[in-house]
């Protein structure tokens, strides 16, 4: 009897023990949690890439350029001027790029024109900064053969995407990628631009450093709330660089508070992923 | 330790599990170690609770009816009902022996072997009631030690990279330190519950064991016709 008894102790014992276990999990995964139920919209994630590049000695273009193009991954390049911050310095050749992966309905079809206009800017500006720099006159030509190389690319993917998206035009909810819903994403694209924009003015980095971080990644994920704020940064994969990992951590601290979130177009609160990453540095 | 946000609006809204995701070993040991205690010290909570909570109850029920009914078999019927009754064991404890005396014819020191019959079962009673409370007071005393230890370990290393970094603003103090506390925040986290547990726990069953010493007495004159 007594030993019947000590075993229903324990095994009453064991069952607390499963349910503190439980809670303990519960309560320490609710920070974690808690921000996903802030995001009042979350869509399904659409990948979309978003390219900076900068190019010494070219301040007056244009910020930013638009280029989103149709793939399975819908890809959306975007090239600027990146404000060089040290132009008595003309043989530092600076090409910082910034992929962002936005959690939320982006567009499959691609703004050709855009990206062709960027293109015709990208080049006067150089042409104009020639002068003035040309001993960064290899990197500007070999920026814009990548440029180039690009568009080409993104040609093909457009006919491609073309013809993929009339046949999934009967497709509904939120991921179908059709023209309409491109049309619709508009405002989201003027704000992932305008998102982009800021975290790239925002980021800083020291020439001498970054030596050590070059063809290092930095993957963070930010959660944006309506109001612009961003509640949350989360390091997905960092680099082995912590001056790097910091730069990018400074950038985002920096950047918040965002403009708002464009009403409609599925923005209620985002997440959005960026993996930043140094290339092209040149001492 | 570099990915906290320095504003308070990044401190209010990230995670611990972001908070954390770049402390160090010895921080994680410490972290692990306070989980397991406060684990413990719940499950424990949880389960002495509902087992004196039952035994204070049973016991209470079985005093009214033990005085109430003049005749000890009919109590040893109705002392089934109370299991986990912490008195009504140890009378059940004493009749056993007193019947088996009977049974056996054995009159001489018969009272006496009752008495020891019941205060065997009191001691194994007070035992049942105090195991696991010990562990609760440990925690209360080591676990904010042991946070403390995490937090002045995490908050040296965090001015050794400080020191390398070769900046003292807030901003590069300010993110280490604020990890390092998590250790104690941990540590009190875990005792404080601890302590409120063993406290209740150590009242309850000072009760129980005044009640089973209190009543053994009547019990052991109920076998022998002397209530």
């Amino acid at each position: 009897m007594k030993k019947g008894q000590i075993l229903y102790s324990e095994k009453r014992f064991y069952l607390w023990l499963a349910v503190a276990v439980l809670l303990h999990g519960v309560v320490l995964s609710a920070p974690y949690v808690l921000p996903l139920f802030d995001v009042r919209k979350h869509v399904e994630p659409k990948v979309v890439s978003i390219t900076l590049v900068s190019l010494p000695g070219a301040e007056s273009a244009p910020a930013l350029v638009a280029n989103p193009s149709p793939s399975a991954l819908p890809q959306q390049e975007k090239s600027g001027q990146h404000p060089e911050s040290a132009p008595s310095l003309p043989s530092t050749s600076r090409a910082a790029r910034i992929e962002a992966v936005e959690k939320t309905a982006l567009p499959k079809s691609s703004g050709k024109q855009e990206l062709s206009n960027a293109l015709e800017r990208l080049k006067q500006s150089v042409g104009k900064a020639q002068p003035q720099y040309s001993s960064s006159a290899n990197t500007v030509k070999s920026a814009l053969a990548e440029l180039e190389k690009r568009v080409n690319s993104e040609k093909v993917l457009a006919v491609e995407g073309a013809s993929r998206g009339a046949g999934g035009g009967g497709v509904a909810g939120g991921n179908s990628g059709t023209g309409k819903e491109y049309r619709g994403s508009s405002a989201a694209n003027a704000y992932k631009m305008k998102i982009t924009t800021i975290i790239k003015r925002n980021w800083e980095l020291a020439n001498p450093r970054l030596k050590s971080s070059f063809g290092m990644k930095v993957s963070v994920r930010i959660t944006i709330f309506p109001d612009g704020s961003i509640g949350q940064i989360l390091f997905v994969k960092k680099s082995s660089s912590e001056y790097l990992n910091n730069s990018v951590k400074k950038a985002l601290e920096k950047s918040s508070p965002l403009p708002p979130l464009p009403k409609g177009d599925g923005f209620g609160g985002v997440w959005v992923g960026f993996v930043f990453t140094p290339e092209g540095i040149e001492k | 330790m570099n990915n906290i946000a320095s504003t308070s609006m990044f401190d209010s809204k990230l995670g611990i599990i972001t908070l954390l995701s770049d402390a160090g070993a010895v921080v994680y040991f410490v972290l692990a170690t306070l989980l397991l205690f406060s684990i413990v010290s719940w499950a424990i909570i949880a389960f002495k609770f509902g087992y004196v909570r039952k035994s204070l109850k049973e016991s209470k029920a079985f005093l009214d009816y033990f005085f109430e009914v003049s005749s000890v078999d009919k109590a040893f019927t109705k002392s089934e009902e109370y299991r986990s009754g912490s008195l009504s064991r140890v009378f059940r404890s004493g009749y056993i022996e007193y019947q088996a005396l009977n049974c056996k014819g054995e009159s001489r020191h018969s009272r006496a072997r009752v008495a020891l019959a019941i205060k065997r079962e009191a001691n194994a009673e007070n035992k049942r009631l105090a195991s696991l409370v010990p562990f609760l007071a440990t925690v209360g005393n080591t676990a904010p030690f042991i946070g403390l230890f995490g937090t002045v370990w995490g908050i040296m290393t965090s001015f050794h990279s400080i020191g390398l970094t070769q900046s003292a603003s807030l901003a590069v103090v300010a993110p280490g330190i604020s990890e390092a506390l998590i250790a104690t925040a941990a540590g009190l986290a875990a005792a404080i519950p601890a302590v409120m547990g063993y406290n209740y726990f150590t009242q309850k069953i000072t009760i129980i064991e005044r009640d089973i010493e209190e009543f053994s007495s009547d019990f052991l004159d109920s076998f022998f016709n002397e209530l």
